[in-house]
């Protein structure tokens, strides 16, 4: 059959390397995917540790579990690696990267190499994070940092240093996975694929990487500043010398709100796309969902001063962020309308994906009421720094981020793995979890407005606090529970789940026309694309599957890939992409080397090893594409 | 109205609400925190003036936006899309006729998300006493 | 390729590598919009602005200097316009002129950056801490430029292909990119005087 000679010379040309090196060299989007889901997983492990100790430490009152100087280390590395080594990596790195060129049609991202890039930058600035956990000298000084507790003077040693640069070199692999979405979510749709026959999914990640290269520079040079005041003996931030304190603040909040909705976006996108094929009808109001998305983070711009109403601005100058807040409510909750009318007149199945998404919905929409509480700023200043915000805002990430990152898990494990997860553990797992992080984060909206203090490590008996933070910890317990019976359901089910086929769900978008696991190549044929839910357009699939018998749309001359223009998706030209390569791994090596001398303050070294990483870019860029045709 | 025409004006619906909007917030609180400071406090800004000024602007270029954006839309609306039904909730007809009527949906909520955080901005920065502690 | 696709072709916009270029230049042009927004946050909590003791900077030759700088956005782009068309000793001499330029006024400001250390240094004050941070910034992006244009004569020395020639195109942009960044850096800097 003609189909089958087509495929045979696509996979002999887009086959990896075998073994180890095949893994240490690749820039398959797959691959690269599949290597950030497994070190997230880890972090994420380590990550929620850190949850469990806090959570046993404040069990009861006056615990001593964890001493004052551990439990600022540890509710430190909680959200920064929830944050930075959890849901960021597991949203973008895992699932972006995975899906992105398969919903898109096409065959890897703009800039394979880029892409693996950013994996091993993400590896390097984890394990130089974590390092100063192992050395005893773990950034103490919360999330945000705040200075002047993380100036040298009142956190001498290494720790903040290693918050620092451990920060700017992980925003260095976000920023260029930020770019490499876009562009290719830009240039690479399959053509015919114009703006308006787009996925929901991208939308969703397409705005999620805009919010990640314009707030990640704040941060750098937020810290930037803070490493040269410890470091170096500036002054921005020490205001006995004309420097600001809330100067941190603002700088470290215009990138921490985007962050924030960078955080929910994309798994915006995940749930809207288990949602049409679990109720097999096109989500409502489909431009409104859209812009929605690109909206929540475009205004999430505006808004982060909210974080400092208890700082003592001006009426004025407040006025500005309260009012940004108010209205960035709006886009979310036009998809939430969206979606609740997709379900309602839609076929729902509640299978565990979709538990997971009405799990989500139920969860954000608690989280976003209490997150609307914060706009009125004398009942922000009440609540500020309290156990409420803790809970509003676990909510939002636990219910509008983690929920369909699991459900996502289940969603497309049939098309990662070829096989089925078995559905009543699956069911199982979502309940358990459910349960638990009612039960774990619910209490804190009670204790908070009871005044109970956020960052301290215990709290005195007596204050009726003692029941609620027993039911919390408890909730923390059973969470834990059930995220391990889904983990040990899906890696059960990897070895003797039942085969999936490509397309269990009758999925809406493109990854389900194509075999599961994927092959090497994707598409064998370029799709022919006439809406966003290209995987129910029968008439175009029977189209490609004409074409790729006749061997046409098949580019197979190279590691071809077509590029697009980037608003209607009319045809530009083919490219050649690269394919295995060694540099992306050399590269980021080198900048950890970098990091490093930067840390142990050997500028001349640092010197040098930046000079090195000039010579590998050189190597990288040393390979050129073969001529493409005139 | 041309296909090129039409583009254009579908991109001034779009992108002009977002950049004014923009432009408000940056220069109206750069202007507050300019007057209410140290320094800023000496240099006779007249703050109110500002502010009413900028909204008056703002207001007018979104408006003008949202006009960009009914027009394209009321221009697409009728077009044969050629390769699929236009209103099937399906989106999927004929580029670029599609795509217009797809930006300009979009825009016309989001030209009035802007109009209303443009006023609440404006209006609301003046309503207050002059650089009181919050 | 064949015909079907060939006459599938309806012209794309800026190639995937000038949109890659276009992500690095939004970054950093965010980076510096943020030390800007910093300069001026501070300046705005500093009645005095140097502090005292804290010299000013000087206005005229800078600003000559930045503008100087500035017109090698003219052989930059017409290098770009000239690989599109083939003249490829035409763009190796266009490069050289605009990397003698910026290689002489790179030249000159690490000279003048140094000297002004001997009269100020960044631990005096946040003044000084924000004012050598953002210029000494802006000078690592043309430093960066350099060896851009640098890498570009390497390889035109092997002739010209598709690659070289966006190459080429999108350095250009690069260029252009950080010489609106100078002109605005410094003005922001001489903003002090006003």
């Amino acid at each position: 059959m003609a189909t089958a000679v087509y495929e045979e010379r696509l996979e002999r040309m887009w086959q990896p390397r075998p073994g180890v090196l095949g893994w240490v060299m690749t820039t398959d989007h797959k691959r690269i995917g599949l290597l950030y889901f497994w070190t997230t997983l880890v972090l994420f492990a380590a990550g929620g540790a850190e949850a469990l100790a806090i959570r046993t430490q404040l069990i009861q009152p006056n615990e001593h579990v964890v001493g004052p100087a551990t439990y600022d280390e540890l509710f430190t590395l909680h959200g920064v690696t929830m944050i930075f080594f959890f849901i960021i990596p597991m949203t973008t790195g895992a699932f972006g990267n995975y899906l992105l060129p398969l919903m898109i049609g096409a065959r890897d991202m703009a800039f394979p190499r880029l892409n693996a890039l950013s994996y091993w930058v993400f590896l390097g600035s984890g394990l130089f994070i974590y390092t100063s956990l192992f050395l005893g000298m773990a950034p103490n000084a919360g999330w945000f940092d705040y200075v002047p507790l993380a100036s040298a003077k009142f956190d001498p040693g290494h720790a903040i240093d290693f918050y620092c640069l451990g920060i700017i070199f992980n925003g260095i692999s976000s920023t260029l996975t930020a770019a490499n979405f876009i562009v290719t979510i830009l240039k690479l749709r399959a053509p015919g694929m114009s703006f308006n026959r787009m996925p929901l999914f991208c939308f969703a990640f397409l705005a999620a990487s805009w919010g990640l290269l314009f707030a990640l520079p704040s941060l750098s040079a937020d810290t930037v500043f803070l490493f040269l005041d410890r470091n170096v003996g500036t002054h921005f931030f020490d205001v006995a010398r004309g420097g600001s304190t809330l100067l941190w603040q603002h700088l470290f909040w215009i990138f921490g709100h985007p962050e924030v909705y960078i955080l929910i976006v994309p798994a915006f996108g995940i749930a809207t796309e288990i949602i049409p094929a679990f109720t097999q009808r096109r989500v409502v109001a489909f431009p409104l969902v859209a812009v929605a998305e690109l909206l929540v983070v475009f205004i999430g711009f505006g808004v982060w001063a909210h974080h400092m109403f208890a700082t003592g601005m001006p009426t004025v100058t407040v006025i500005f962020f309260a009012a940004a807040t108010a209205v960035v409510v709006i886009p979310s909750t036009i998809q939430v309308f969206a979606w609740c009318m997709t379900f309602i007149t839609g076929n729902a199945r509640f299978k565990t994906p979709l538990l997971f998404i009405a799990g989500f919905i139920f969860m954000f929409v608690a989280g976003g009421l209490t997150g609307i509480m914060f706009l009125a700023v004398p009942f922000d200043q009440q609540v500020t720094d309290t156990y409420f915000v803790v809970a509003h805002f676990h909510y939002i990430i636990f219910g509008a981020a983690v929920f369909p990152i699991f459900g996502g898990m289940y969603f497309w494990f049939p098309k990662v793995t070829g096989k089925l997860y078995f559905e009543l553990p699956g069911q199982i797992s979502f309940w358990i979890i459910f349960l638990g992080t009612n039960l774990l984060f619910f209490p804190m909206h009670i204790v908070g407005l009871e005044g109970m203090p956020r960052r301290n490590y215990t709290y005195p008996a007596g204050l009726g606090w003692g029941t609620d933070n027993l039911a919390e910890t408890i909730g923390s317990y059973i969470t834990t529970v059930g995220i391990v019976v889904l983990l040990v359901n899906l890696l059960v089910s990897y070895f003797r789940g039942p085969p999936a086929g490509p397309d269990p769900w009758h999925g809406a978008t493109l990854e389900w026309t194509i075999p599961s696991p994927p092959p090497d190549y994707n598409f064998a044929v370029i799709p022919k694309v006439s809406s966003a839910y290209a995987n129910w357009d029968e008439e175009d699939r029977e189209e490609d599957r004409r074409k790729l018998a006749g061997g046409i749309m098949v580019l197979d001359d190279g590691h071809e890939q077509p590029v697009s223009s980037p608003v209607d998706g009319w045809w530009a030209e083919v490219a050649k992409m690269p394919h295995d390569s060694p540099w992306p791994i050399l590269l980021a090596l080198a900048m950890s080397i970098v990091f490093i001398l930067l840390l142990l303050h050997l500028w001349m070294g640092t010197a040098f090893a930046l000079a090195g990483i000039v010579l590998v870019l050189l190597g990288w860029h040393g390979e050129e594409p073969e001529e493409a045709e005139a | 109205m041309s296909l090129r025409r039409l583009g254009i004006v579908q991109w001034i619906g779009v992108i002009v609400a977002p950049l004014v909007w923009t432009a408000q917030h940056v220069v109206g609180y750069g202007v507050g925190q300019a007057r209410c400071s140290v320094a800023g406090m000496r240099w006779g800004i007249g703050f109110d003036t500002w502010q009413l000024a900028i909204l008056a602007a703002a207001g007018l270029l979104v408006v003008i936006s949202e006009a960009a954006a009914v027009t394209v839309f009321l221009a697409t609306r009728e077009t044969n899309y050629g390769d699929g039904p236009p209103g099937d909730g399906r989106w999927g007809g004929a580029v670029p006729y599609s795509r217009l009527h797809f930006f300009a949906t979009a825009a016309m909520v989001a030209n009035v998300l802007f109009l209303a955080v443009i006023f609440l901005d404006g209006l609301g920065s003046v309503f207050d006493s002059l650089c009181v502690q919050s | 390729m064949s015909d079907y696709v060939a006459g599938l072709r309806r012209g794309g916009g800026p190639s995937v590598a000038f949109w890659g270029m276009a992500m690095l230049v939004a970054s950093e042009a965010t980076l510096f919009g943020t030390f800007i927004g910093s300069y001026y946050y501070l300046r705005f909590g500093t009645p005095h602005w140097p502090p005292s003791g804290t010299p000013e900077p000087r206005v005229v030759v800078p600003l000559i200097l930045a503008g100087v700088l500035a017109t090698t956005s003219l052989p930059m782009w017409l290098a770009a316009r000239s690989v599109r068309r083939g003249g490829l000793w035409a763009a190796r001499f266009l490069l050289v002129w605009a990397l003698v330029v910026q290689v002489g006024y790179l030249g000159y400001e690490v000279h003048d950056y140094l000297h002004q250390l001997h009269r100020s240094v960044p631990q005096d004050n946040a003044y000084s801490s924000i004012y050598y941070t953002l210029l000494g910034a802006d000078h690592v992006h043309v430093a960066v430029g350099i060896v851009l244009v640098v890498w570009l004569l390497w390889k035109l020395l092997g002739g010209l292909t598709t690659y070289r020639l966006r190459a080429v195109q999108v350095v250009a942009f690069y260029w252009h990119a950080v010489n609106v960044l100078t002109l605005i850096v410094i003005g922001v800097l001489l903003s002090a005087t006003l």
